[in-house]
């Protein structure tokens, strides 16, 4: 046992192996960048993409697993000899614990990047006010939306209120921005905002004779004297000015669009409808936002590796202040 | 506009230091050109102390500050090791600093507030750690490239150069562990991973993994004999991981 303990974690073996691993590396690099089509920009770890279908262009990450597969053999063969030695030398010294330590972070992170890799998901999704089913969280909507600007209007972060109403009829409610996702489920499960907005989601109107205020969300018919008006949607001239087009539908007669400029400074802010002349009184807005929703089953055993790797590191520096 | 000017002064003033730096060592005005190296520091602090202001933030968010702080970095190196490095060495160091620094005659200098994602604690974390693994790694490539000729004889004298090609990998792996441990942590709050397909990751994990492997080569004898020429390839890795993956990748990290 432990003569194969010993070829199996023969140190020139894992060398050598450790730098085949960087060369899969490279090559995988290279083929990215010289291959953007296969693989997008913003690319989560999953390994079940270079199986669906297998390709040779993903012959790099097939080489990877196997050289980190015998990495792997060779990284345990030296962490039980290195258990052996320290635990026969009680008076262990600083820097062989911190090199175990490291070792054995180093072969968790392996371990939870394959785990990570075939069992994970991400999914990218627009959320609304309206709201959006999502796995396990059930109906997720954003309440409230606030965009935080610098003194030269670019953006400095944006603060989202999300709710959640779990299938189980649990209610919960979660701040967001960017750098600060919701996490659910000890880490596993996360909802993080990529970019946030305010959209227009309706126009309210003034009918002149009276000042009556009519608000109108898209798609939603509004009864009015005569017949129905719609707001079809928002669109934008060629030379980029915002209007909104209307379908006015008559109880009797051809249906009617109507466009209106919203901006009540131009001449053309009102429509004329069965004889009443309507115009433009604002926009009402929805919040919205492009979150990741991502699950990782992995978290737990990432944050005991960070945990030994952050120890290991502390080691290792006393090691080196003691030894210069 | 004056606190754009200053910042403009203050680095210029810095490129001009390290260069009467560096003929001092040339001449062997040793002495000189320790002291023109603070100074440059120093202009550097001022250059950075207004940026900071300016963005109301820490101020390594553009490529003008990245290529710097760089350069701040390799001269704190080339101080910090004077005694143990030859003088040939300090000055090959104290190019690379005046190169990467020289980056603000080739872009234009425009300060602008960091970008929502940077607007993180982990950012300052991550960054200037990670460069000073940079600087640290260059100090030892240097150091390799000036031991071929003795690796080349079976010179004696090589065991001296080799120890410190080794301490410095070792101070540059904890900073880069740090490094990544920090990212790792920034990536998943920003975007759900500690861990993406990324040209710049990629690079990251070559560089954690090659030095990781170089820290072991003096317990290998059959190997040992390659020390100084992977050291010495690990400068053009530092150059592709710095260079490379921002400037000519798909990375989503490219400045």
């Amino acid at each position: 046992m432990h003569n194969l303990i010993r070829i199996l974690g023969d140190r020139h073996a894992g060398f050598v192996l450790g730098m085949i691993v960087v060369v899969n590396l490279i090559a995988g690099s290279l083929m990215m960048n010289s291959h953007p089509e296969l693989y997008p920009k913003f690319f989560h770890l999953d390994l079940n993409y270079f199986f669906q279908p297998v390709r040779s262009e993903h012959f790099w990450l097939y080489a990877l697993l196997l050289t980190f597969s015998l990495f792997g053999i060779n990284l345990i063969a030296c962490i039980i000899e290195s258990v052996t030695r320290i635990a026969a030398n009680r008076k262990a010294r600083l820097k062989e614990i911190a090199a175990l330590l490291f070792h054995v972070a180093l072969l968790i992170t392996m371990i939870a990047h394959l785990y990570e890799g075939f069992y994970a998901s991400t999914q990218r999704l627009p959320i609304t006010a309206q709201g959006e089913e999502l796995p396990v969280l059930g109906k997720t909507r954003v309440e409230s939306l606030k965009n935080i600007y610098y003194p030269d209007n670019s953006l400095k972060d944006t603060e989202v209120a999300l709710s959640f109403s779990k299938p189980g009829g649990q209610r919960l409610s979660k701040n967001i921005a960017f750098n600060e996702p919701a996490i659910f489920d000890r880490g596993r499960r996360q909802v993080l905002m990529l970019s946030g907005q305010m959209e227009p989601s309706g126009v309210v109107i003034l009918r002149k004779t009276d000042q009556h205020e009519f608000t109108l969300e898209e798609n939603e018919p509004l009864l009015l004297t005569g017949g129905r008006l719609m707001l079809q949607g928002f669109f934008e001239t060629g030379n980029g000015l915002p209007y909104a087009q209307f379908l006015w539908q008559p109880d009797n007669g051809d249906s009617q669009q109507h466009f209106m400029m919203l901006d009540t400074d131009v001449p053309h802010a009102q429509i004329e409808i069965a004889g009443a002349s309507y115009r433009f009184g604002g926009v009402t807005e929805t919040p919205y936002i492009v979150a990741i929703v991502r699950y990782n089953p992995a978290i737990p055993l990432m944050l005991v590796s960070l945990t030994l790797a952050f120890i290991g590191t502390v080691l290792l520096i006393r090691w080196l202040i003691r030894s210069n | 506009m004056t606190a754009q000017i200053t910042v403009t002064i203050s680095i210029y003033i810095a490129i001009g230091l390290l260069a009467v730096s560096i003929a001092a060592s040339i001449t062997g005005q040793h002495r000189a050109a320790t002291i023109t190296s603070y100074m440059f520091l120093l202009s550097c602090a001022v250059f950075y102390a207004i940026r900071a202001y300016l963005k109301e933030f820490f101020p390594f968010t553009d490529k003008i500050e990245a290529f710097v702080i760089l350069a701040v970095l390799l001269v704190m190196c080339a101080l910090a090791y004077r005694r143990k490095i030859s003088n040939r060495e300090f000055i090959t160091l104290q190019i690379l600093a005046l190169a990467a620094a020289s980056v603000v005659f080739i872009f234009v200098d425009v300060i602008r507030y960091p970008p929502m994602f940077l607007h993180t604690v982990w950012y300052p974390l991550h960054v200037p750690l990670s460069f000073a693994a940079y600087a640290l790694w260059l100090l030892a490539g240097v150091n390799a490239v000036y031991a071929i000729p003795a690796w080349y004889r079976n010179d004696p004298a090589l065991p001296e150069r080799s120890a410190l090609m080794t301490q410095a990998n070792r101070i540059g792996f904890v900073f880069f562990t740090l490094a990544m441990l920090f990212g790792g942590i920034w990536g998943y709050l920003a975007w759900g991973a500690y861990f993406l397909w990324d040209p710049k990751l990629h690079w990251a994990v070559i560089l954690w993994l090659y030095y990781g492997n170089l820290m072991h080569i003096d317990r290998l004898s059959k190997l040992l004999r390659w020390k100084e020429p992977l050291y010495v390839a690990g400068i053009a890795m530092i150059l592709v991981a710095f260079i490379g993956t921002s400037f000519f990748s798909q990375s989503i990290h490219r400045f």
